[in-house]
């Protein structure tokens, strides 16, 4: 039976001006919605009645956890409390509307660029070939570049599967930076995918690390430089790398909107999922359609031989699929086989 | 503790390691009648589906984990009926 949690979950309680708010991590799901409950319930309590919960973290939400947001939200509201929605991404936003839980509750608005970068995710959603997929991620080096006033280039350098040898970037130019750090194999982007940490270099001339990288950038005028690790489920899975031709450009602001920006980056591959082509995508349809044109002719063939409905001769198929541990597509196969041979047995029951 | 058809679905096919979209297009290979959308909305529980698709999916799930192994963990919507 599967029971335990799948994702690091976590909440962090902190007090802003008296009032409790709950920065939730990681998924809010059947096995850790109970424990997300339990710590309102603690506050409720403990005579808190306002309190926020910050979304900012949360990377999925499901039914259960939503009906604990709406249960509380209607718990505080009975004493004359509110529970405040802070920073939900674009999906639970979308998820919030659907059900109705977001109803009546007070959502803030996240920080600047997180609707933008919920909306590149979203429009990366599955099934999307790769060039849907490389747009978005364009985007969000695009939105980097606009909304990091330390950076002069960015680059991601993506490794979903295994070293790093792809970069997404506006300028090619600048890519070359990231493409010469593979080829020398050091550098902070290299470093910041490998270890999953952040590398922040004020300035390249006091940097002793990577020393046959640093001196390439600095013949490129590179001063500083900045890479976020993008974390996918199981690791990194690249860098959101930032370069600039000034010496401390970037500020601790900087930092936190880079995390943003490659939490998003992040999103975008994490729910595109398929690294198929377009051309693999065509061929999987059009082996699907010929997959449920299969399974419909036998269908057809065991309504007429057996007198079953179209789900009972379905049935028959899956039951026959699960009895033989054979696909489904298969065992439907046999049977329209078994029609053009003229044979009579059938090779399912009814 | 007494688990939703939802909550069952959506945690099998996390442990299946199938992407919602992906669970779809493999209920679509199997003959599958529900749209992306409406297998997001079975996952969530906000869409409850037919004893037949419920069946369909299931068996998308149960194909993958004969796929990565196993048998077929995930009950039908008929395994109670003799």
């Amino acid at each position: 039976m599967i029971t335990e949690p799948l994702s690091d979950f976590g909440i962090a309680v902190r007090f802003d001006e008296g009032f409790p708010v709950l920065y939730v991590t990681g998924d809010v799901d059947l096995c850790t919605a109970p424990a997300l409950e339990a710590v309102v319930a603690g506050l409720h309590g403990s005579s808190h009645h306002e309190i926020v919960l910050d979304l900012g973290g949360l990377q999925f939400i499901d039914g259960r956890g939503l009906s604990v947001i709406a249960r509380s939200a209607s718990t505080l509201r009975s004493v004359g409390g509110r529970l405040t929605l802070r920073a939900p991404n674009a999906l639970t936003r979308r998820l919030l509307d659907l059900t109705g839980v977001g109803e009546g509750l007070r959502i803030e608005p996240a920080k600047p660029g997180d609707d933008l970068i919920g909306a590149i995710a979203a429009a990366a959603q599955i099934p999307a070939n790769q060039d849907v997929v490389r747009t978005a991620l364009l985007l969000v080096v695009a939105l980097a570049e606009a909304m990091v006033d330390g950076a002069d280039a960015v680059t991601l350098s993506l490794a979903p599967r295994g070293p790093l040898d792809d970069v997404v970037a506006v300028d090619p130019a600048i890519a070359v930076l990231d493409q010469a750090q593979y080829a020398v194999g050091e550098g902070p982007c290299l470093a910041a995918a490998e270890g999953a940490v952040r590398f922040h270099i004020a300035a390249t001339a006091r940097e002793d690390r990577w020393p046959t990288f640093m001196p390439l950038a600095r013949a490129r005028g590179v001063n500083s430089m900045l890479s976020t690790p993008v974390r996918g489920t199981a690791g990194a899975v690249g860098a959101l790398n930032m370069y600039s031709f000034r010496d401390d450009a970037f500020s601790d602001g900087d930092l936190g909107t880079a995390e943003l920006l490659a939490r998003g980056a992040a999103d975008v591959l994490h729910r595109s999922a398929s690294d198929t082509s377009t051309a693999a995508l065509e061929a999987r349809v059009r082996d699907a359609v010929a997959a449920r044109h299969t399974i419909a002719l036998a269908q057809g063939i065991l309504m007429g031989r057996q007198g079953l409905s179209a789900d009972d001769a379905y049935t028959a198929l899956r039951r026959e699929s699960e009895r033989t541990s054979r696909t489904l597509s298969d065992v439907a196969a046999a049977v329209a086989a078994s029609a053009r041979g003229g044979v009579h047995d059938d090779p399912v029951a009814g | 503790m007494t688990r939703s058809p939802a909550d069952s679905l959506e945690l099998a096919r996390r442990h299946a390691g199938l992407s919602p979209a992906e669970l779809w297009m493999r209920t679509f290979e199997l003959g599958g009648m529900s749209t992306s959308l409406e297998v997001d909305a079975y996952l969530h529980g906000a869409l409850e589906p037919t004893a037949h698709e419920y069946d369909v999916l299931v068996h998308a799930l149960n194909e993958r984990f004969v796929e990565l192994g196993g048998d077929h963990p995930v009950p039908y919507s008929d395994d109670d009926v003799t």
